[in-house]
């Protein structure tokens, strides 16, 4: 997986690409060493550039709910496409954390 | 349980003397060897007669440290299995001394076999190549291939990294034990002993439907409740998911082998 981040003091999107997969773990602990770092509020995960994701990746998008309840930020999930819509579906995930088309 | 004969070895990026070792191991007997030296040879074996049985020659691909496209080559017709030689000198002299016992009498059992050591399967997109394999031979038009992807992927997961190299599930709420699992995993794939260990990926199909059989050989497991009730992805170990995806679920071998059906 690969990540690119855009902040504009308040509100920090993050948009993530390619696999988010058990092998990321290392990655996206820069994701939230991130969050435990930003001082704003909003804090957005793009999905629109995931192609895949599996549910050690959905468990990652858990702590970083967690690490936003530590930090007091709002955190949302954007734009999920084809296999990573249907496993938010699948899993009821989008139940957990708020999510946008 | 016969298998068929001949064995035909086919070998990418392995030595002659790992070739000749394999097939000790596999339980066969060199017939003839041609160009193994350079690492890649095709050796002719036969079944001890004691197992051979059947007629129809069976392909394998041996494999070293391969890369995913050899990783492709080695689940492609007329390969009937691909099996990557193990670092026995890192594993252990026991390591893999039951491959023959455990992995030959599949090959009557399962069209389509992939096995790799847990270091590959961490590496590589082994799902993916899988099931892109799988979808071009058996092809049952109906079946629900990005679900099987899916579910061979989490079993796949729960192989390597719970089975193999022997790391627990973190909690969906904790970070602390978050960084416990990296800090788990980070050492563990320096740990050959685990990191040797071998994950196999069989497949079989008919007209009506597919069926995924994923062993490792780790430890095992015990599900905390019942493995037919886990129907929500924070269930232990993704299993949840393959329930969904899946008709059928099997957990055997004490939690070290998972078998699932698809209908088509």
């Amino acid at each position: 997986m690969q990540y690119r981040a855009k902040d504009d003091g308040n509100g920090k999107e993050v948009f993530l690409s390619g696999s988010f997969k058990f092998t990321d773990n290392d990655v996206f602990r820069e994701i939230i060493k991130d969050m435990e770092d930003f001082a704003g509020h909003d804090y957005i995960l793009d999905l629109d550039g995931l192609e895949y994701i599996d549910s050690a990746g959905l468990g990652m998008l858990l702590i970083a709910r967690e690490m936003a309840e530590k930090n007091s930020l709002q955190l949302r999930l954007r734009r999920p496409q084809g296999q990573v819509q249907q496993m938010l579906q699948v899993t009821k995930f989008i139940d957990l954390i708020p999510c946008e088309a | 349980m016969g298998f068929s004969q001949p064995i035909v070895l086919q070998a990418i990026g392995v030595n002659s003397h790992d070739i000749r070792e394999m097939a000790h191991r596999l339980g066969l007997e060199a017939a003839s060897t041609d160009g193994a030296a350079a690492g890649m040879g095709t050796m002719s074996a036969t079944p001890l007669p004691s197992e051979a049985a059947g007629a129809g020659p069976r392909i394998l691909m041996l494999l070293s440290d391969p890369s995913e496209t050899e990783i492709e080559k080695a689940v492609k017709p007329p390969i009937s299995a691909g099996l990557e030689v193990i670092d026995i000198a890192a594993a252990g002299e026991e390591a893999d001394t039951s491959l023959g016992q455990e992995f030959m009498p599949l090959l009557d059992q399962y069209q389509m076999q992939l096995s790799l050591s847990a270091a590959t399967a961490y590496d590589s997109n082994v799902a993916r190549i899988f099931c892109q394999a799988l979808a071009e031979r058996a092809a049952p038009p109906k079946c629900d291939w990005p679900m099987l992807q899916i579910a061979v992927h989490e079993a796949l997961a729960n192989a390597v990294i719970h089975g193999s190299l022997e790391v627990g599930s973190f909690s969906r709420t904790s970070l602390q034990e978050f960084e416990t699992y990296n800090k788990e995993i980070s050492t563990r794939l320096k740990d050959k002993s685990f990191t040797q260990r071998r994950v196999t990926l069989s497949a079989r199909w008919d007209e009506d439907e597919i069926e995924i059989r994923v062993q490792d050989q780790g430890p095992g497991f015990i599900l905390d409740r019942q493995a037919g009730a886990a129907n929500d992805f924070a269930s232990e170990r993704g299993l949840g998911i393959i329930h969904e995806a899946a008709d059928l679920v099997q957990i055997q071998d004490g939690g070290r082998r998972v078998i699932f059906t698809f209908a088509c």
